[in-house]
């Protein structure tokens, strides 16, 4: 049994990298802090998020509101932070759904070949070349207004990636000596594919998890700009950028430019990480 | 050649059919008007002959069919908040967009493409890191957002550009119509002062697009020609003397593809950025009449102009296609 001091990030995250771990760390300095705000913000003592107090609206950052009130009266400050959590949930849930849909179909047009790997791989084409956002717009319009149509609608957007992806790395297995002893000793292609093959792409899924994630967030921020994302009144960063956006040739700036600030830290973060994981998950 | 192109041109209308389908499946989800039509009291009998005259009581094949036609024919519906067809909104609207994004495509080569051939010829040098900071830093800002601080700084504090009011100030003349697209017009029409103020209203929203979509360009022509110089003919052509010109060409005729790929992707980006930039600068474009018929739930026109842009964005890419497999014989297998 290896010494339980002798364990590095390097063997939990599987990667043969040295000094993994300040390799992340420019990323996960601003990751952290948003993902302890999004984890304990109930438990911080803010404002209340959704009180509405017309009497003090459009006052500039101060001591009181950190970050200003916005049109209604709103505390800028607690819902940046509340904010955190929903845009962190939406876009978990959207690398998920995309994983779960593109991984298994990758994974079925890589393994099975022939005309069924030529349909996936026209589809997946023909579903890449859309502009994300119309399509994201598309697919909100078609589903309805909820929270979970919005990360199924985002979801099924990115999935072609993870498709081409994973499609892409089982291929070349399929003629591999240990996939035909499986497939000679009777098991299922089912279990072949997902015994087998997936654990194989899981590196180069997992690499791009934080990939996917900024992307979400973006659509998400830009879809709720537009008045399709996340229902009103719960904060989330690009509603409250557009209920402030009319406001900033008055001099309001407060309102749209701390949520964006915060879209911009978030995104940096995964963004950074997202470029350490594909470069330590490449040979 | 002509295979590659019976192959590109057989997924192009693969594609075309796929949209068509998706948007015929979206309009009939979003319902149909008729007990907008009917009114408050009808009968039963009443329904079914406005269901007979819309068509809607016909199989489905032959409903998709009578869209495809009417798509074919230019009839994308109307607009319940313009009553004008939807075809001619977008008409009376896509000059102003065509303005926007061909700006935003003209900065961007200027500078992010630019940018790309710098920090790959001058690797590893501050210039390279400096691009490529700058690069993070694009791909991290959102483009509405970043439209939002360029006007309080520009427009509210230092008064350098106008305000977000669209194309031209508020009472200027509009220059006489021949394209449509007010810099051009102004130019025929010999009108140098609506020629620089609508030049004036155009640099602050390209300058949002390009900024923050230009850093895939410069990410991907960084990237490319690194990889090229890398290369044995490469280092075998520096090593015979060859004389720069000749280096560039080689390089430029290899690294084509990707770019013009990228460039392709980012037009497309352009067009779906241009929704959110059009909305915060009051852009009178496609983008923002979309947001106007959302906001009053009117669908016909949202998905008319997803169709549209889906057509533009898959033509635009397989034409590119076309032109990447005509200058690299690699890419035809």
């Amino acid at each position: 049994m290896a010494n339980i001091k002798n364990i590095k990030l390097a063997d939990i995250l599987k990667v043969r990298k040295s000094r993994t771990f300040l390799r992340l760390l420019p990323g996960l300095t601003f990751l952290i802090p948003l993902v302890l705000i999004a984890l304990f913000v109930p438990y911080f003592p803010l404002q209340d998020p959704m009180k509405v107090n017309t009497v003090i609206r459009h006052q500039p950052p101060s001591f009181e509101h950190f970050f200003g009130t916005d049109v209604i009266g709103m505390d800028v400050f607690s819902r940046v932070m509340y904010a955190t959590r929903i845009d962190f949930l939406i876009s978990i849930l959207c690398v998920l759904i995309a994983v779960s849909i593109g991984a298994p179909l990758g994974a079925v047009a890589g393994y099975f070949g022939g005309i069924l790997e030529t349909i996936t791989s026209r589809f997946i084409e023909i579903f890449q070349s859309f502009p994300i956002m119309l399509f994201a717009m598309i697919i909100r319009i078609v589903l309805g207004p909820s929270v979970i149509c919005l990360a199924v609608a985002i979801g099924i957007c990115i999935s072609p990636f993870y498709a081409k992806l994973v499609r892409s790395i089982v291929k070349p297995l399929r003629d591999t000596d240990y996939i035909q002893a499986a497939k000679v000793t009777g098991q299922t292609s089912l279990q072949i594919i997902f015994r087998h093959l997936i654990p194989n792409a899981l590196p180069a899924i997992v690499s791009q998890f934080t990939l996917s994630a900024a992307v979400s967030i973006r659509i998400v921020a830009g879809l709720s700009f537009l008045g399709l994302g996340v229902p009103t009144p719960t904060p989330e960063w690009g509603s409250m950028i557009q209920t402030g956006a009319g406001w900033v040739i008055f001099g309001m700036w407060w309102p749209s430019v701390f949520p964006g600030l915060a879209l911009f830290f978030t995104i940096w973060g995964l963004s950074q990480i997202s470029q350490e994981l594909e470069s330590m998950y490449t040979l | 050649m002509g295979i590659f192109l019976l192959k590109r041109l057989g997924t192009l209308l693969l594609a075309l059919f796929v949209i068509s389908l998706i948007s015929f499946v979206a309009v009939r989800s979003v319902g149909t008007p008729v007990y907008l039509m009917v009114g408050q009291d009808f009968t039963s009998e009443m329904v079914k002959s406005i269901n007979a005259r819309l068509g809607l009581d016909q199989p489905i094949y032959v409903q998709y069919a009578r869209y495809l036609r009417g798509i074919l024919n230019g009839d994308l519906g109307v607009s319940r908040f313009t009553y004008n067809p939807v075809i001619f909104d977008i008409a009376q609207r896509l000059p102003a967009t065509i303005e926007l994004t061909t700006t935003a495509l003209i900065f961007m080569i200027f500078s992010c493409l630019l940018a790309g051939v710098i920090a790959a010829l001058k690797e590893d040098k501050p210039i390279d890191k400096a691009i490529l900071f700058e690069s993070k830093v694009g791909v991290s800002v959102v483009e509405f957002w970043l439209g939002l601080i360029l006007i309080y700084f520009f427009c509210y504090r230092c008064h350098l550009f106008p305000s977000p009011m669209g194309r031209l100030s508020f009472l200027a003349p509009i220059p006489k119509h021949v394209t449509g697209l007010y810099t051009i017009d102004s130019l025929i029409a010999g009108d140098t002062k609506t020629f620089l103020m609508a030049v004036h209203h155009l640099i602050l929203p390209a300058f949002t697009l390009a900024f923050t979509i230009g850093p895939g360009t410069t990410l991907v022509t960084r990237a490319t020609l690194r990889n090229i110089l890398k290369t044995d003919y490469m280092r075998t052509a520096c090593a015979f003397g060859l004389p720069r010109r000749l280096l560039y060409k080689y390089m430029l005729r290899n690294a084509a593809p990707p770019i013009l790929t990228v460039l392709a992707l980012a037009f497309g980006y352009f067009i779906s950025g241009a929704v959110l930039v059009e909305v915060v600068f009051a852009w009178p474009g496609i983008g923002r009449y979309a947001v106007d018929a959302l906001q009053n739930s009117d669908y016909e026109p949202i998905i008319g102009i997803i169709l549209l842009v889906s057509v533009v964005y898959i033509v635009i890419y397989f034409l590119v296609d076309i032109i990447c497999a005509n200058i690299d014989p690699r890419y035809r297998l």
